[in-house]
């Protein structure tokens, strides 16, 4: 099991590196993105709310419009990948364990792999970030959007398995992170304020994001809140990619 | 070697699929001796991965200590050349190539097939049947699917399936 587990995760990981899409989107669509809030945002402050704390903190409009769009594009980046790994592998995946291939090792393989890419993701977001604008807290900021990142490749998981086209998949992911992200942005959201976006999927992200770059008050709690919220959905989907590689035959004793 | 003919949508991959273990079968139980090889129709690879990266994925779940019966497979089908190349950049031949490789490469005892020829050429497609003659002169039963059979010879029996029910082909 320990071995399959390993090659699970060695060739999970080989199957993403030859995402190109992805790549490009994270190589080159994030800093362009980042350039275009960068010289189209207004100079002024904005309120925003730390809901922790139950302060309102002023934050430069061109520093949150950049981090809205940091967890914008680095949740849709990481949903597609999650999308992508279940659906595009999901029939493969079934014939390997049909060959004796340990179902826990697959799914934990494919899981730790979509994990990585999520600290890379969120890594490469946060240092490409840093020469835009400073921040306060740099590793909160970082942990922030792995919790974004983390959420939305368990929103991927979940996605890949319920919805029946690759398109509707992808649909629901970008209207979902567009939703999530700039509701939450006080700049052109008058709902930033409001309860429900306490039950967005990056509220807690979002949070922690905006205190580390621009205060000295953390909440670690929404650490492990944000981390509750992935493993929730996570949780649905790995049962529903557990179900979808199920099989009906009894594997004979090991050789 | 076991033939079984049908018109399309007459079952016969559903059939495959509830023997491979794939499909639950709404009555009735299969008994199955042996290790299993299943290639289905349509080949079902790992496309982000190069051929031998899907080969190490088979090996590790069939749990072989190496791959030198896949690599023997790629050079007896002819494909040896692109055990570097990423699949989603191969021919849909040789796609079906490695998808019926990674069927054989643990030695199974019952093998089951479904359209496996489909996409070779001539020369593949005799090789296909060398390979296949190989396994049942070593007492390995074959049990190939296909919509319609030009060489009857080749099987030892050879059925039709028609409204759920497998009747011998010459009398169906």
């Amino acid at each position: 099991m320990i071995a399959q587990y390993a090659t699970a995760l060695r060739l999970s990981v080989i199957e993403q590196q030859h995402n190109r899409f992805a790549m490009v989107l994270l190589a080159a669509y994030l800093p362009a993105w980042y350039a275009l809030i960068y010289a189209l945002s207004a100079s002024g402050s904005v309120g925003f709310k730390l809901r922790a704390f139950g302060v309102f903190v002023a934050v430069g409009q061109q520093r949150l419009g950049l981090i809205t769009g940091m967890l914008n594009a680095t949740t849709l980046i990481m949903g597609f990948v999650a999308l992508r790994t279940v659906r595009f592998s999901a029939q493969v995946d079934r014939r390997l364990v049909v060959c004796g291939h340990s179902r826990a090792a697959l799914v934990l393989g494919r899981l730790s792999a979509l994990g990585l890419a999520a600290v890379v993701v969120a890594t490469y977001a946060v240092t490409v970030l840093a020469v835009f604008t400073p921040a306060r807290h740099l590793p909160v900021v970082w942990l922030g959007v792995c919790g974004a990142v983390l959420t939305y490749a368990a929103v991927g998981v979940l996605l890949g398995v319920v919805t029946r086209g690759d398109l509707e998949g992808f649909f629901l992911i970008i209207m979902l992170s567009l939703v999530d992200t700039f509701l939450q942005n006080p700049i052109g959201s008058p709902a930033a304020n409001a309860r429900v976006v306490e039950f967005f999927p990056t509220f807690f992200p979002m949070q922690m994001t905006v205190a580390g770059a621009c205060t000295d008050r953390v909440a670690w709690w929404q650490v492990w809140a944000s981390l509750g919220r992935t493993v929730g959905v996570g949780a649905l989907g790995v049962l529903g990619f557990v179900e979808r590689t199920r099989t009906t035959r009894r594997l004979p004793a090991r050789r | 070697m076991l033939g079984i003919v049908g018109e399309n949508g007459a079952g016969k991959s559903t059939l495959l699929k509830i023997v491979a273990g794939l499909l639950r079968a709404s009555r009735g139980w299969v008994a199955l001796r042996g290790r299993l090889g299943y290639c289905p129709q349509e080949p079902q690879i790992h496309t982000g991965l190069t051929v031998l990266q899907n080969v190490a994925w088979f090996r590790a779940a069939y749990r072989l200590p190496d791959a030198r019966a896949g690599e023997a497979l790629m050079e007896q089908l002819g494909f040896a050349a692109h055990r570097h190349a990423l699949v989603e950049t191969l021919s849909g031949g040789t796609r079906q190539k490695l998808n019926l490789a990674l069927a054989l490469m643990h030695d199974p005892e019952v093998i089951l097939l479904d359209e496996p020829y489909q996409g070779f050429d001539w020369e593949t497609y005799l090789q296909f049947w060398e390979i296949a003659d190989g396994y049942r002169a070593h007492g390995r039963t074959i049990v190939v699917i296909s919509h319609l059979f030009f060489e009857r010879h080749r099987f030892d029996r050879l059925l039709r399936l028609r409204d759920g029910v497998l009747a011998p082909a010459e009398t169906a």
